[in-house]
């Protein structure tokens, strides 16, 4: 049997053992008995006190019984259960695993993992607080659900009516799974029951983790002091499975009309040979039978890529791809792409620009390379302008997207420092920078360069020996590269990376969001009219985007894979694309221990019904007191 | 049933008071006296007053006014000394019984007054049927006049009456009241105390008895649940309380307090018989659980008392 409070079972006995001593010496129920004569009963007392400075405690069945009373209540104060029968005690948190890889199916019964983590913890909910206030543990439980994030499905509560209400809610998400955001969240409420108190309250709860296992940042947590984590297993060892692990497609740079579609598939156990289906607009454009790989001994599951195409598309189109079989996920059989139309390149700048500068861009043999005489005349239909920052002074860009020479304009959060222009050379970069790669500086000199300083929101590119010298923002409804120096007084042009910094440049601003994919998880950002609103479409989901005054707006985190739809004031519909592609999340392989840093949790069987044995102990409690109670009567 | 709570009804007859024939079986028994005493009036019992008797008790000197008729001639024509023969004068015996009427006696299982009065009856009715002078006199407790003078066998129905009239109640000064009794002009003899003694002054008592006179007995009438509480359903947390007094003393029964109990009970009759045997008397403890006859036949006649 175990103790999970035995310090308070512990200060009860210590609190209420010696006064009740201290009463039985003090006063006693006495039967009131007529004798002939009191005299020689109070000369042997007299006697007796003479020869001991106390009355010694005399056995007494009613003393007896009443110190086995105490001690059972200390005892059930001190929270006791029986060894083997779990660690839910007075507060239990329930996490339950509701990643993409819990809508497996592979538990034989056609139903996936997380009904079954349901079952699990409706059980446990049961077990914790079913059978009346007798034998109910008067602990709390709370609900929690994790994948990406974690969701606070039910807080500390006795009410089992509710829990099983919370838990039966719990919806199914494509997410990762990550365990830090959930042992966060449940370690602040463990620690702080009450909101209203500033300060913690009480000390760990127990944590029963009801999962598959599959929690790739758990081997970075560890256990804090006190902390107890039950780990309940869902899913099997070797299971059978396709998913995709890349969706991709590629516009030939010649002749951007001619798709090729890049296909990774992921088998993992004994996964059956099926089919991949591609598809355009809902037309089957090519299929291809996959057959199980060979699986590398060291690695859980074997490879397939595949290239499909070229297929001749005019236009922007929905793809998609699925592999038709029978395995343990069907969820991840099938991946969407949002393909953009084919987008040449199309570049206006600000004359006057230097021979250069114009030699470079047309290098990049873009559809248009057009010349206005000021920033008024800046027209649509571009992907971006070129200009001098002279050509701005000291007026507010304009929304839109701009390759900036010579100097910085005002309001993108580039504030230039005291001192005067010099000399610089590069003293670092940021490469990884879409902007920045394949970009080599370590010769760029530059004669005077002025000293700009970047603030929060801004990227420097590059940074001299006073300051930035090239910056990257994104400012509301603006996506700008900074040159703050005039590359005529450097030796960049000369440079080949110059070239390689132009490209980077028109292929990071010409670069549509729209086309992105999504991960279950990430947040969907779209910009539209400034406080309007726009219609989102998804996979049993409709609801409302709200742009604010800078006219973006967001939705999520996304919860499930699919295609999504976004409408803004009933104009044409924008696709998007929520695939789960991450390999560690589509494999299913169930784990049997969870491994933490510095401690392993090994599964507890979830179908063990688990009850404390506080109600036995108050029964017993009952049945002394009756015994008492027989026995005063008796005398 | 409480603990010490009497369960005997209270006898209404003499024949009650004495069952089964037990006068009847008493006609041969006699008080004796190991004292010569001095008596009020001629009657069977030797004298302590030398002179008209038979019983030749001793010489001694010659006095002026000495009766002649008893100068011994014979040890004048031996020794040429005067000297006068004493004789024991025989006189009748006076029994007196001092019955504990107090509220400490009406108590225990088999009763304790219920106890007394019956060997009372039983002591009286011999003392009567020997011819001896008979006083009771009751101590304590709501009793009759005391009875003095009587004489004869026909004089057991009025002290049958007499102890069946007899209450005890109350508390008594048994110092006091056996003083009062044992200085009365009537005679001197036997006298035969019942009483549980367990009054404070019972020590007292006993000494004014003897100092009186008298040949102090002294029947000592304990229930066994004096003489053995722990035996006789004494347990637990107890608040006991004086049939006498108001006062109460709070025990807990356990060995020790019980061993502690006899002790004291054990020293209480020490000083009461050393008391006793200092004046002369002799102490008898008795049982009420004990059979009367057994009491009479045994217990008193190994004594001394009866014959």
């Amino acid at each position: 049997m175990t103790l999970l409070s035995p310090i308070a079972g512990l200060i009860l006995a210590a609190a209420v053992l010696p006064p009740l001593l201290l009463l039985w010496f003090l006063k006693l129920r006495r039967a009131r008995t007529p004798v002939s004569s009191q005299r020689l009963w109070r000369e042997a007392i007299e006697d007796m006190r003479a020869n001991a400075p106390f009355q010694r405690l005399r056995w007494r069945w009613l003393l007896v019984l009443q110190i086995l009373i105490l001690l059972l209540i200390a005892l059930t104060i001190a929270r006791p259960r029986v060894q083997g029968a779990g660690q839910a005690g007075q507060r239990t948190i329930l996490m339950i695993d509701a990643s993409g890889s819990m809508r497996a199916t592979d538990t034989g019964d056609g139903r996936t993992r997380l009904e079954h983590a349901k079952d699990v913890a409706l059980a446990r909910v049961d077990a914790l607080h079913g059978g009346g206030s007798l034998f109910a543990d008067s602990g709390e439980t709370m609900v929690l659900s994790f994948a990406g994030d974690a969701v606070v499905e039910c807080r500390f509560t006795t009410s089992a009516s509710e829990l099983r209400r919370c838990i039966e809610s719990i919806q199914p998400t494509d997410q990762l799974t990550r365990a830090e955001p959930a042992l966060r969240l449940a370690r602040a409420y463990a620690t702080n029951t009450d909101p209203e108190s500033p300060w913690p309250v009480g000390g760990p709860a127990v944590i029963e983790c009801i999962s598959d296992g599959r929690i790739p940042d758990l081997a970075d947590r560890f256990l804090e002091s006190g902390e107890s984590l039950v780990y309940h297993r869902i899913g099997s060892e070797d299971p059978s499975n396709w998913s995709f692990s890349v969706f991709a497609a590629d516009r030939d740079v010649r002749d951007p009309r001619q798709v090729r579609v890049l296909l990774g598939l992921i088998a993992e156990g004994e996964a059956l040979e099926g089919e991949i289906v591609l598809r355009v607009d809902g037309a089957v454009v090519a299929t291809r039978r996959i057959s199980t790989p060979e699986r590398p001994i060291d690695s859980p599951y074997g490879r397939v890529d595949l290239v499909l195409g070229p297929f001749t598309l005019d236009a922007g189109a929905q793809l998609e791809a699925q592999v038709l079989t029978a395995d343990d996920n069907d969820a991840d059989n099938l991946v969407w792409l949002q393909l953009p139309p084919p987008n040449p390149l199309r570049i206006q700048a600000v004359a006057p620009i230097s021979d250069l500068l114009q030699f470079g861009f047309e290098s990049l043999d873009p559809a248009a390379f057009d010349l206005v005489g000021s920033t008024d005349e800046l027209g649509d239909g571009y992907d971006f302008a070129v200009l001098d920052a002279e050509a701005i002074g000291d007026s507010v860009l304009p929304e839109g997207r701009y390759l900036i020479f010579g100097g910085v304009p005002p309001a993108l959060g580039i504030t230039r420092s005291e001192g005067e222009p010099s000399p610089a050379v590069v003293m670092a970069t940021e490469v990884l920078h879409p902007v920045m790669r394949g970009v080599g500086v370590e010769r760029l000199e530059v004669l005077d360069a002025p000293p700009w300083k970047a603030t929060r929101g801004v990227t420097e590119l590059m940074s001299g020996p006073n300051g930035g010298l090239v910056f990257a923002s994104e400012p509301a409804g603006r996506r700008v590269v900074v040159v703050g120096f005039d590359p005529m007084r450097s030796n960049w042009p000369a440079l080949p990376g110059f070239v390689a910094f132009l490209s980077n440049a028109a292929a990071w601003l010409s670069e549509v969001p729209e086309a992105n994919s999504f991960e279950p998880g990430d947040v969907l950002r779209v910009n539209g009219p400034s406080g309007g609103t726009a219609t989102l479409l998804g996979p049993g989901l409709e609801a409302e985007i709200f742009f604010d005054l800078d006219g973006r707006g967001q939705f999520g985190p996304l919860q499930t894979i699919g295609r999504y739809q976004v409408q803004i004031n009933a104009g044409s519909l924008i696709g998007y694309a929520v695939n789960r592609t991450d390999v560690t999340e589509n494999l299913l392989s169930s784990q049997k221990v969870l491994q933490l840093r510095g401690s392993s949790i090994s599964e507890e069987s979830s179908g063990n019904t688990r009850r404390s044995v506080r109600g036995w102990i108050l029964l017993a409690i009952l049945g002394v007191l009756v015994t008492e109670w027989w026995l005063w009567r008796a005398r | 049933m409480r603990f010490g709570e009497t369960r005997d009804p209270a006898p209404t007859t003499m024949e009650e008071l004495a069952p089964g024939g037990l006068l009847a079986r008493l006609s041969q028994m006699d008080v004796v006296a190991r004292r010569a005493v001095r008596g009020a009036r001629s009657g069977e019992r030797r004298s302590r007053k030398r002179g008209g008797g038979l019983e030749f008790a001793e010489h001694r000197d010659y006095e002026p006014g000495d009766d002649l008729r008893f100068v011994d001639w014979n040890v004048f024509a031996r020794l040429d000394r005067l000297v006068t023969k004493v004789f024991i004068e025989e006189e009748d015996l006076t029994v007196a019984l001092l019955l504990d009427a107090s509220a400490s006696m009406n108590w225990g299982n088999p009763n304790k007054f219920l106890f007394a009065r019956r060997l009372a009856l039983c002591l009286g009715v011999i003392a009567l049927r020997a011819g001896h002078r008979l006083r009771v006199h009751g101590l304590g407790g709501e009793c009759p006049p005391d009875l003095a003078g009587l004489r004869g066998g026909s004089r057991a129905l009025p002290l049958s009456k007499w102890l069946l009239d007899a209450r005890a109640t109350g508390t008594s000064d048994l110092g006091e009241a056996v003083g009062r009794v044992s200085t009365g002009r009537q005679g001197r003899g036997v006298l035969v105390m019942l009483s549980d003694c367990l009054d404070d002054a019972a020590a007292d008592a006993v000494r004014r008895a003897a100092s009186g006179g008298w040949e102090t007995w002294v029947l000592r009438t304990l229930c066994p649940e004096e003489l053995d509480p722990g035996a006789n359903g004494l347990t637990g947390d107890l608040r006991l309380e004086d049939v006498e007094q108001e006062s109460a003393v709070e025990i807990t029964v356990n060995r020790s307090l019980l061993q502690s109990y006899k002790a004291r009970l054990d020293a209480d009759r020490s000083l009461i018989e050393s008391e006793v045997r200092r004046a002369g008397g002799r102490l008898v403890e008795l049982d009420t659980s004990h059979d009367p006859e057994l009491v009479l036949f045994e217990l008193l006649r190994r004594g001394g008392l009866l014959r």
